[in-house]
């Protein structure tokens, strides 16, 4: 019961405070420290728009239903960003998943990014596809668009395991631009080993505050900085508390 | 329409959270109903995407090309396995001996042979291309963990009963609870963020 009290205390606290640094923001832009995998995915994404290549994101197999589901919704952030600024361009970005609700999603996502880039008619529901449903299977699904030769950048975000070194060997074989995150932390240790700018825990969730500067998205990265100074603060109080015979 | 979906959402969240966090038995029941319906609605996203990779590759099939065979061959045994499910069932022998035993374990289980190679040549190839402090630690806590975990027929003395188990216990401990920590803060500042509809993948935006 006492757990589910501070729960709840949490959510309606962090909560406040996305109101609270919502409606600061409106005023004044925050200010986050640069993130190398961002900034070059970013020159990645224009050079792509550029030369009329592909781009190929891939949002991973977070179940809506289980945790691993908010790295997929944090993955869709990306994609709206992706999706409108290439909405335009040459080549359609390629969107794969290994979740059948994760790409209705990602198919609604798309037409409203392309509805927002008055591009509506351009838009196809098979640029969107499903992968393999288990995590080798959708390794393997994807590994084709690796080897494609008109795609330049690959962006994994979203729920992968250590499988996702198999992909990125490939987008380094085929000279392709490749950055990934993930919730799980045998892929990030294997994403360490690979990606010049690895990524490691949340910032898998600040795609969307650091690329589309959406002001809402900026708000939670900056609640999540308070609740992590927070939690800092909890951690050494709370053996200071326990040798005091406080608790 | 936008409205209708957004404010569906937000409902069903919150009472979905209620039903978690507030033990109250009429909450707990809602809560229950509506993960049943979520579970049923998944179901059926499982078969759009299904149709989703039929599409796909029935395209692929229709343009020729490289892709064709491959696709030929995916639309051929998606198609078997899906009716052999609804014949007989997903836990039937036939299926898991056939299918799962004979078919996929092996196939997933040689991509992970290929999977620990690509990790050693990955490793090997870490020092040229980024050699910092990171890189370092990295490679030193793999190299004690590989040497502390593997089946030796003798015991190396201060490594595997003090130092490795020290290693495991305080410092990758740590490490992967604050790697945790993080993840669960950007968890639950996305989950506020659909619970808000600040953020609707949904119905347009």
């Amino acid at each position: 019961m006492i757990l589910n009290l501070i729960s709840l205390f949490i959510i309606v606290f962090a909560a406040l405070l996305l109101f609270t640094f919502r409606l600061l923001q409106r005023k004044h832009a925050p200010r986050f420290r640069p993130i190398p995998a961002f900034q070059q995915f970013q020159r990645a994404l224009n050079l792509s728009i550029e030369e009329g290549k592909q781009v190929h994101l891939s949002l991973g197999r977070g179940h809506p239903l289980m945790l691993q589901g908010a790295a997929g919704f944090a993955s869709l952030g990306m994609l709206r960003h992706v999706a409108e600024l290439t909405a335009a361009g040459d080549r359609p970005p390629l969107v794969t998943a290994g979740e059948g609700a994760l790409i209705l999603l990602a198919q609604d996502t798309m037409q409203s990014a392309y509805r927002a880039a008055m591009a509506e008619e351009l838009y196809h529901p098979l640029t969107a596809r499903l992968g393999g449903l288990s995590p080798m299977a959708y390794a393997s699904s994807l590994l084709p668009a690796f080897g494609e030769k008109h795609t330049s950048a690959h962006v994994l975000m979203g729920n992968f395991g250590a499988e996702v070194l198999l992909l990125g060997e490939a987008a380094q074989r085929n000279h392709a631009f490749f950055v990934a995150a993930s919730d799980d932390l045998s892929a990030q240790a294997a994403l360490f080993t690979l990606a010049p700018h690895p990524l490691f825990g949340e910032e898998l969730f600040a795609a969307g505050a650091y690329l589309s500067r959406d002001p809402a998205h900026q708000a939670s990265l900056s609640v999540q900085d308070v609740l992590r100074w927070l939690l800092i603060l909890a951690l050494l109080v709370s053996p200071l508390f326990k040798f005091l015979g406080v608790f | 329409m936008r409205l209708l979906a957004a404010v569906l959402a937000v409902l069903v969240a919150v009472l979905v959270l209620a039903g978690t966090l507030i033990p109250l038995p009429a909450l707990v029941a809602i809560r229950f109903l509506l993960l049943q319906w979520g579970v049923l609605l998944a179901g059926t996203a499982a078969l759009v995407g299904f149709y989703n990779l039929l599409a796909v590759h029935w395209r692929n099939l229709r343009k020729g090309g490289l892709q064709t065979l491959y696709s030929f061959i995916l639309l051929l045994a998606a198609l078997a396995t899906f009716i052999l499910v609804l014949l007989f069932g997903s836990d039937s022998p036939l299926i898991h001996t056939w299918l799962v035993l004979g078919i996929i374990r092996p196939v997933e289980a040689s991509l992970m042979g290929l999977l620990s190679i690509t990790l050693i040549y990955a490793l090997a190839r870490l020092t040229r291309r980024r050699l910092d402090l990171l890189t370092v630690l990295f490679l030193l806590s793999a190299f004690f963990f590989l040497l502390a975990m593997a089946p030796l027929p003798f015991q190396i003395p201060l490594l595997s009963d003090f130092l490795a188990p020290w290693l495991q216990n305080v410092l990758v401990t740590a490490g992967a609870r604050g790697l945790l920590l993080g993840i669960a803060l950007g968890v639950l500042t996305a989950g506020l963020r659909l619970l808000l509809a600040v953020d609707r993948p949904y119905g347009g935006k």
